[in-house]
């Protein structure tokens, strides 16, 4: 007769096996996407800039300031977006919730262009942080708006998402009358923040993302058991003793900043949020403890990809990122709804 | 009869300025399996929720074991009721041992201890279901979903188990089934069952005692036998009804009309067959 050890042992290893090959990938693509460049670097090149005192300096520089930093951000912005989705998904009991769902992306699209077409933010600063910050600062009060919204109606997730998505239009709105009334010059600087971008990635910025994604991730694992609760059915896990209202404006906080943060320094990336979870509930499921960290590494993955391929589309060009987050991720992702057999969400 | 564990007196409850409860007195005991029957919204999900701590009730008090489920924090009160809604057709991704590990949610940390995987494995061995142990929640039938709601349930080792119409959605096997294991785990456990059920016969052959609720409020409350009568179908369900004494003395209903709509049904009847005839002829 089997042993329950033996039965969740087999179980544990499988997904964590999978979850080692996720992060395998995520090594690799990494390596790669630091490699290409304007500059071709080998992996002993880039091993010997990172690790060795004496190494060749250009390539140090390369490195230290171009190509680790914008690599970085998109292992971090990956993960973030993975992580933000999962759990919006999860919290909001719909597949097709992204961390953008709630219109935090799209406040934050909104501060952008504002700093952008009248050169005033907010908050009072200026210079190259007047965007990023004026963007995070609109992204928390989407963030905020949705919070009270859904704190009137007891935070069912039927108020969340109509909360969210009269604050999504709302933002939409006034970024089309900036848009409209902008010069050409501001306009074209309004849709390229929009598309995304890396390349102003820096190790303050990356800190910074740092700074929220740790006690985020570690909020979230504490509450790993409840967030799956939370599958089962709002009474179901009410049923189980979870404060459901609770955990869901608690989550919704944690993610909405995480979301906040990303977005502001890369723009708005599509694609990741929403596919990053999906790619990892079919690979291990929706128990919390293996879903969370593949979904962060199923975003890193997609964004990384994404990033190898802005540089090698136009040789010398760095493509906006956005565009081909979804082109290089909907081959990957298409062959694995299409491999299952059955749905996998439906109810 | 077992030990009481628990009472409820004189409890009001409105939805918004919608009077869902009024004045209920009822008590339910250890070992023992208590019904709550009546028409659609007399309120059985509504008592149910409140006993579970989850309405704040206008008037009255709960209490299990002696003390009042409107002053326990949300743990304690976790640990002592389970409440199984009707609704439970999740479709998540999740293994049927980590589902009834979630039975557990409040001593679960990040990494699960071996013990408590010990304990979700014998509720699935005792309810002879651990050979889904691997399977996802997705893909079980509803009758084994309900079986796994039930292990998920009773492994937190609840003193009161309240369950919403269990068996709605089920076939007949596995109504029997699901009430079969509920009666066994009730005595075993010496839980106080409380189950709420549109279907008269099924509880009456599995319920110690039933609770009759009519627009929010008890109409009556008895053993089986001296609550099923021909009067109370007729007042709270507004259908006239048989009662037959089955096999092992169990009351059995055998309903005969609506009391409502009878002659008015009766005549389109007759009306629609002396057309039917009329045609043929």
């Amino acid at each position: 007769m089997r042993k329950a050890e033996e039965v969740y042992g087999e179980i544990k290893k499988h997904k964590k096996f999978l979850i080692f090959a996720l992060a395998v990938g995520c090594v690799v693509i990494f390596l790669t996407d630091v490699s290409i460049g304007s500059a071709w670097l080998s992996i002993r090149e880039i091993l010997s800039a990172v690790f060795l005192q004496g190494s060749n300096h250009m390539n140090k520089v390369i490195i230290w300031t171009i190509r680790l930093p914008m690599s970085l951000m998109a292992l971090l912005v990956g993960a973030s977006l993975g992580i933000a989705g999962a759990e919006m998904q999860t919290m909001l009991d719909n597949p097709l919730a992204s961390p953008y769902t709630l219109g935090v992306a799209a406040g934050a699209g909104f501060g952008a262009a504002l700093a952008i077409v009248l050169g005033v933010s907010a908050v009072p600063i200026v210079g190259e942080a007047l965007v990023p910050v004026n963007a995070f600062f609109f992204a928390l009060i989407a963030c905020f708006g949705i919070y009270f919204l859904a704190k009137i109606k007891k935070a069912s997730k039927e108020m969340m998402v109509l909360a969210g998505i009269a604050i999504l239009f709302l933002f939409q709105s006034l970024l089309a009358l900036l848009q409209y009334f902008a010069s050409e010059d501001a306009l074209r600087a309004i849709v390229f923040w929009l598309m995304g971008s890396l390349q102003k990635a820096t190790w303050f910025k990356l800190g910074l993302l740092g700074i929220v994604l740790i006690p985020v991730s570690l909020l979230l694992a504490k509450n790993s058991w409840k967030l799956t609760s939370l599958r089962l059915g709002d009474e179901r896990a009410e049923g189980l003793g979870v404060d459901v209202e609770g955990l869901r404006l608690k989550t919704m906080i944690a993610v909405s900043l995480l979301t906040a943060v990303a977005v502001s320094f890369t723009g708005t990336i599509g694609f990741v949020g929403l596919v990053g979870p999906h790619i990892a509930r079919m690979l291990v499921g929706e128990s919390q403890k293996f879903f969370l960290p593949a979904s962060a590494l199923a975003g890193s993955i997609l964004l990384l990809a994404a990033s190898v391929g802005t540089k090698v589309v136009i040789p010398g060009i760095i493509f906006p990122i956005g565009i081909l987050t979804s082109l290089t991720g909907i081959p990957f992702f298409l062959g694995l709804i299409l491999t299952r057999r059955g749905g996998y969400w439906e109810s | 009869m077992g030990e009481l564990t628990v009472k409820v007196r004189g409890i009001d409850f409105s939805y918004g300025s919608e009077k869902a409860l009024k004045n209920i007195n009822m008590e339910a005991d250890a070992g023992e399996i208590t019904g709550i029957i009546g028409p659609n919204a007399a309120g059985k999900s509504t008592l149910l929720k409140c006993i579970a701590g989850m309405l704040n009730l206008d008037q009255g008090s709960i209490t299990i074991n002696g003390g009042k489920v409107r002053e326990l924090d949300k743990d304690r009160l976790s640990k002592r009721v389970s409440f199984l809604p009707q609704d439970t057709s999740t479709r998540a991704v999740l293994p049927v041992i980590e589902a009834v590990l979630i039975g557990k949610v409040h001593s679960l940390s990040w990494n699960v201890k071996n013990r408590e995987v010990e304990e979700a494995w014998k509720m699935l061995e005792k309810l002879g279901i651990d050979n889904l142990a691997e399977r996802h929640l997705n893909e079980l039938s509803g009758g084994q979903k309900q079986m796994v709601n039930i292990a998920q349930s009773l492994v937190r080792k609840p003193n009161v188990f309240l369950l919403d119409e269990p068996t709605t959605n089920l076939d007949l096997q596995h109504q029997l089934e699901v009430l079969d294991l509920i009666k066994i785990m009730t005595i075993e456990e010496k839980i106080a069952t409380i189950v709420s059920s549109h279907d008269l016969n099924q509880v009456t052959r599995y319920a110690d005692k039933l609770v009759v609720l009519n627009g929010g409020s008890v109409y009556t409350t008895g053993e089986p036998e001296s609550v099923l009568t021909t009067d109370m179908m007729k007042t709270v369900y507004r259908v006239n009804s048989r009662i037959d004494n089955g096999a092992g003395n169990i009351p059995r209903v055998i309903p005969i009309s609506s009391t409502e709509k009878e002659k008015e049904m009766k005549r389109k009847i007759e009306d629609l067959k002396s057309k039917s005839e009329d045609i043929e002829g």
